[in-house]
């Protein structure tokens, strides 16, 4: 068997033929993932008991005539922001290094029902803050298509899994762009769904009203058949959405034609030349499957980033003080008082990157400021949803770049957290107004680096935006 | 984060809530008993446990 090419429908047709069993394809993907590691250090562990029992299960259904799932057997990775009972969720921060959770998140326990087969943990920036992976307390990740470069962030590992073919599929989360922004780096697809659209019970919060878990896959099929999966209504999170979710992956009718397209002009600037021409070409491939293109506003783009990091790390500073050397594992003892203890454990346990989030997060809801930049970030952010309101009256989908530029090298942006902020000036805007949006390769620069389309589409609209990311899809595999 | 200023948000309400068109239901579930974590497991990643609960320094002077 091929690993690296496989795909959730080619894993179906070879368990029902009986060609290999779920419980040899996880033994072989698990030999192979581990030894091709090393080049990329995506995966920080892997949990090789619990893949063979979901393994297991998924023969037995065979073994009884049952249908396998519509995961069944699939190798799958997933974020290290993810809990998953019972195996380590480090969310690749120090502070968390020997967490051992007592629950799975509703993600993980829909991808298990469905037959899926968790291999292991994917690396990532430190509580997903950042863009590069390099913010990780276990060592940065390589980029599998170039090694001496980031594979994006902050779900680096689970891009470049799929990338290197270590997983068919993996579960990554998104607050700033940390789905579209690594899957553009390492040329795959990844889709941020709507707000609501997928439970966010036992994903790490960051920032809670911009927290997304979403799948990436190597083809728009698979990350659509992956999201009908883990979407819908779920009672412990309470911002889970009731709408019904469609078989995402049964929509993909390849029928483009007619459909109307925005291409946002805000957005083609700042680009590096080379990205911009692969964007250009990309959405004149649009046309020919009967795309119709014109070009939007969106003009309270400019203001996205400076709206972004202050409701970002102003949410992240209460949602991180939960960390305080009481309840998660790590407690630095020195000094005797409470305060001490405190100042000492968040001191030594989280990364610089994350300090800087927190104070900065401290100050804008602090008495005196509140109004001044939380109050004033929150109305920007209406500003913002209302531009996407405003194109969604006239274009059924607005096509866009994913990042500025492609892949950079590692340690090249590190000690310049503005330009690294950077990184997220495109895919920012939609998590601000919580619609959904994807990646979707879009061509290589000449030195083969991916660079990515980014898709995105009116609230719960997930149907047209799987739909034309196919039909895209199939323009480029003709190249 | 001082360019925030240049923009005028006079008559903009804040967007405090993602989904406005969410229905009220959806922050309620059904109102039946589920079997909690339990006392062991929700102390099992705590540095210092004792007694059932978590410990932490002396914070009341006698």
């Amino acid at each position: 068997m091929d690993i690296p090419s496989l795909t959730i429908d080619r894993v179906r047709q070879a368990l029902l033929s009986r060609e290999f069993s779920a419980g040899e394809l996880a033994t072989a993907a698990l030999r192979f993932a581990e030894a091709e590691n090393a080049k990329t250090n995506a995966y920080l562990r892997f949990c090789p008991e619990r893949a063979m029992a979901a393994a297991q299960r998924v023969d037995e259904r065979i073994a009884r005539g049952e249908d396998p799932g519509v995961l069944g057997g699939v190798p799958i990775a997933v974020k290290d922001v993810i809990v998953t009972k019972g195996v380590k969720t480090t969310c690749g921060s120090r502070l968390l290094a020997e967490y051992i959770p007592p629950y799975d998140a509703t993600a993980v326990i829909r991808i298990e029902e469905a037959g899926g087969v968790i291999l292991g943990k994917t690396n990532c920036d430190e509580f997903a803050m950042g863009s590069s992976n390099e913010n990780s307390a276990f060592g940065p990740v390589r980029n599998p298509v170039a090694l001496d470069r980031v594979p994006g962030g902050s779900s680096g590992g689970s891009a470049a899994v799929v990338a290197q073919g270590t997983a068919v599929v993996s579960l990554g989360s998104d607050t700033g762009g940390s789905i579209r922004q690594p899957a553009s780096f390492c040329g795959v697809v990844g889709v941020t769904p709507t707000y609501g659209r997928v439970s966010r019970y036992g994903l790490t919060a960051f920032a809670s009203s911009l927290d997304h878990i979403g799948p990436f896959a190597r083809s728009v099929k698979d990350a659509a058949t992956v999201l009908s999966v883990i979407g819908g209504r779920d009672p412990r999170d309470s911002t889970s959405a009731e709408a019904p979710v469609p078989d995402y992956s049964a929509c993909l009718t390849g029928d483009v034609k007619g459909l109307k397209l925005g291409l946002p002009v805000e957005y083609l600037k700042h680009l590096t030349s080379e990205t911009g021409d692969l964007i250009s070409r990309g959405v004149d491939q649009l046309k020919a499957p009967g795309c119709q293109v014109r070009e939007i506003s969106l003009p309270a783009t400019e203001y996205a980033i400076a709206c972004y990091y202050i409701i970002a790390t102003a949410e992240a500073s209460s949602n991180l003080a939960r960390y305080d050397g009481v309840r998660y594992t790590s407690r630095t003892p020195a000094g005797d008082t409470l305060s001490d203890m405190y100042r000492n454990t968040r001191g030594e346990g989280f990364g610089a990157e994350c300090k800087r989030r927190i104070m900065l997060g401290t100050y804008v809801l602090s008495a005196g400021y509140y109004d001044a930049y939380y109050l004033k970030a929150q109305k920007v952010r209406t500003l913002i949803a209302r531009d996407f309101a405003n194109a969604f009256q006239e274009v059924d989908a607005i096509v866009a770049p994913v990042s500025p530029f492609p892949a950079f090298k590692l340690g090249e942006k590190v000690d310049d957290p503005l330009a690294m902020y950077l990184s997220d000036i495109f895919t920012i805007t939609g998590s601000l107004a919580g619609i959904p949006c994807m990646s979707v390769p879009c061509g290589n620069t000449a030195e083969g680096l991916p660079v990515g389309m980014q898709i995105l589409t009116k609230h719960f609209d997930e149907t047209t935006m799987f739909r034309l990311a196919d039909a895209f899809e199939n323009v480029q595999r003709k190249q | 984060m001082d360019r925030l200023n240049e923009v005028d948000t006079t008559g903009v309400e804040p967007m405090t809530q993602v989904l406005f068109e969410a229905g009220e239901t959806a922050t309620l579930r059904a109102d039946v008993p589920a079997t909690p974590l339990g006392n062991q497991a929700a102390l099992a990643n705590a540095p210092q446990p004792g007694a059932g609960y978590f410990k932490v320094p002396k914070v009341i002077e006698r």
